[in-house]
């Protein structure tokens, strides 16, 4: 029999190995929720993701009710991570992620694939009709911004929706729901778009350019093109904008929209930067040689486009020196061409490279301006030379006050600077003139040339602005 | 430091004192017992677990963390015998400790703190013969080099070899880190 120790040290033992089991089994839970759930926004993963779609898809062919499948991206998300930075970043798709939740129906299921990119797995869907509702329920629960770290952010997701048939696999979903969300992007974003499978062909051409812009920047397949920046109303040019241009052998010329876009989601957007910044280099350098005209002092300038990604490379100072030097160009007769997002990147090596380009006596012109995120701090941090008014605000100035206020404004805070300014997209003898009358001396846009060759392009496109011009945008101010 | 290393002391507490020994030891030390196998607690409850079985049984602490090594082996032989069955040798078997070993454990127990060692693998002449003689450093912030000369004689007990076994320096005593060598005697 035993000893009363005995027994109390057996029950004590019991008592350790029943605590132990439940912990054990707590363990076991947390490592599997880990190995299924998205750590940051708690949502399902990819692979918690496919166990949920061979699930429905099974319980759908067993009922005979198909199920829908949104795929989500954050319009924009990169920008926004860049911008503002990886934290808020990560409180963006978390909030995303809520307000997916929210949207959805309690038989739906939520998962996080990777990224910015989200997906839905809607049951029992008795037609498009019921996933469109989801759809659009998300979209609404976007609608109002989102406040972070006291900055008003604005999340927007492109949907792509699909609706599953008899034969469908996981894959085969995920892959036709991704081909409508690109076309939903595609489409300006903030939208939902049905798959068909024409997108299908779409998402496979994507693939196979993709693939052609890897083969063509091998074989050198790019070259370039300029356009002139005028001097109104004097008409002498003041630079020459570089834009890739890509002649396919087989597919003809491919719209640099386009392809430049593929080089970004490709990764190829630095190498391809690089070749057309050496054709540009190239061809400017031959047309000087070739040409004869004013002194040196009035010769125009060759304006590149770089990308953030080549302005993140440390190299990039001295590799792109070395190509002007090559050339047997001064720094002053290039300018960086650069978007308002790039200098808002939290980056110290873009923003040493930006300086370093600057004491090297390279100019620096900001692109689309007006359109980014707030912020006229980088004005001060970083030496702008130029801003260039992005088209949206030109192409309306003829009929909307608020354009032509706002171009007036930019016009006016860049004199105050001593910044210059280009209006980009000028198309039209009135935008030229209103244009003027506000002061805006530089203009480009297809109103004076067309992308083409250098030695297809003018030397001189004189424009008068007309006294009215300047009546006009004189008498508007004191109307205001 | 895992669970299961608290899960060995216990078997071998109770297999060679009996259950009323561990229960007394859990007591001084003020823990809880409540150890899984995957769990995380901490060093200081394992150092105050053994430093109690030391004071019982008279001994010094780096006796106890031998023992403790020693007779562990077995145990482990018998639950993972994937790591022992591809060997013949001591030496053999202890240099896989970093790649193989400790990488399994890490896979097994996520989180596990697992000690490094480097290894030189030399020649003694011993009675005109070479005698396969394995230098062993040990780097682990523990500072339990006697557990790893116990792990080390009973794995020589494992394979029935013979070892010598020498702590040529040891970090408790101000050197850089722990250096064991170990020579097959027979």
């Amino acid at each position: 029999m035993k000893s009363i120790d005995e027994v109390e040290r057996l029950v004590r033992k019991l008592d350790r190995e029943r605590k132990a089991r439940l912990e054990a089994e707590r363990i076991a839970e947390i490592a599997t929720r880990s190995a299924l759930h998205d750590n940051l926004t708690g949502l399902a993963n990819r692979a918690m993701l496919d166990d949920i779609l061979k699930t429905s898809i099974a319980r759908s062919r067993r009922n005979h009710r198909a199920i829908g499948i949104l795929f989500l991206d954050l319009d924009r998300f990169k920008n926004i991570n860049d911008s503002l930075g990886h934290k808020v970043g990560d409180l963006v798709l978390k909030e995303a992620a809520r307000r997916i939740t929210r949207a959805i129906r309690s038989v739906d299921s939520a998962a996080r694939i990777g990224g910015d990119e989200f997906a839905v797995v809607c049951e029992g869907a008795g037609g498009i009709r019921e996933i469109v509702v989801v759809a659009q329920r998300i979209l609404d629960s976007f609608a109002d911004t989102f406040i972070c770290e006291e900055k008003e952010i604005s999340i927007e997701p492109s949907i792509g929706v699909v609706l599953s048939t008899e034969e469908s696999t996981p894959a085969e979903l995920l892959r036709d729901a991704d081909a409508a969300m690109y076309q939903a992007k595609n489409k300006g974003g903030r939208c939902f778009e049905i798959f068909d499978a024409a997108m299908r062909e779409v998402a496979t051409q994507r693939l196979a350019l993709e693939s052609s812009l890897r083969a063509g920047l091998r074989t050198h397949q790019f070259t370039a093109e300029f356009q002139p920046v005028v001097c109104v109303p004097s008409g002498n040019v003041r630079s020459f904008e570089a834009l890739a241009r890509w002649n396919h052998p087989e597919l003809g010329a491919i719209s640099p929209e386009l392809f430049i876009r593929i080089a970004e989601d490709s990764h190829q957007i630095e190498e391809l930067g690089e070749q057309i910044l050496g054709i540009a280099l190239r061809d400017f350098s031959g047309w000087l040689h070739r040409r004869e005209g004013p002194s040196d002092g009035d010769l125009p300038i060759l304006s590149v486009n770089f990308s953030p990604a080549q302005l993140g490379r440390p190299t990039i100072v001295p590799r792109t020196l070395e190509a002007i030097d090559e050339m047997g160009l001064a720094p002053d007769r290039v300018a960086i061409e650069i978007t308002e997002s790039t200098l808002m990147v939290e980056d110290d090596v873009v923003a040493a490279n930006l300086k370093q380009f600057s004491d090297k006596g390279l100019r620096l012109d900001l692109d689309d301006f007006g359109t980014g995120y707030s912020s006229l701090a980088y004005l001060k941090r970083f030496h702008v030379d130029v801003l260039k008014i992005d088209r949206m605000f030109v192409r309306d100035i003829e009929t909307d006050l608020e354009s032509r206020a706002i171009v007036e404004a930019i016009v006016k805070m860049s004199s105050a600077l001593n910044i210059d300014v280009i209006a980009e997209g000028v198309e039209t003898e009135p935008q030229v003139q209103i244009l003027g009358g506000l002061g805006c001396r530089w203009m480009q846009g297809y109103y004076f040339d067309r992308p083409a060759k250098l030695d297809a392009l003018k030397h001189h496109y004189a424009t008068e602005i007309s006294a009215d011009a300047v009546v006009c945008a004189k008498s508007a101010e004191l109307k205001n | 430091m895992k669970g299961i290393i608290f899960n060995l002391l216990e078997m071998l507490v109770e297999d060679e004192e009996g259950d009323a020994l561990w229960e007394s030891l859990l007591d001084e030390a003020g823990v809880s017992g409540v150890y899984t196998a995957l769990g995380s607690y901490a060093d200081e409850e394992l150092i105050a677990l053994i430093c109690g079985l030391a004071a019982h049984r008279d001994l010094p602490i780096d006796t106890v963390l031998h023992w403790f090594g020693r007779r562990s082996i077995p145990i482990l032989a018998d639950r993972y015998p994937e790591f022992f069955e591809p060997h013949v040798s001591t030496i053999s078997f202890l240099m896989t400790l970093n790649d193989v070993i400790h990488a399994e454990v890490r896979k097994l127990y996520p989180g596990a703190e697992v000690p490094v060692f480097d290894f030189a693998l030399g020649k003694d002449a011993i009675d005109d013969r070479d005698t396969p003689t394995l230098t062993m450093v040990y780097h682990s912030h523990r500072s339990m080099c006697a557990l790893a000369e116990g792990f080390a004689t009973g794995a020589a007990e494992h394979f029935g070899e013979a070892i010598h076994l020498e702590q040529l320096e040891c970090k408790k005593m101000g050197a850089e880190a722990c250096v064991l060598s170990i020579r097959i005697s027979g």
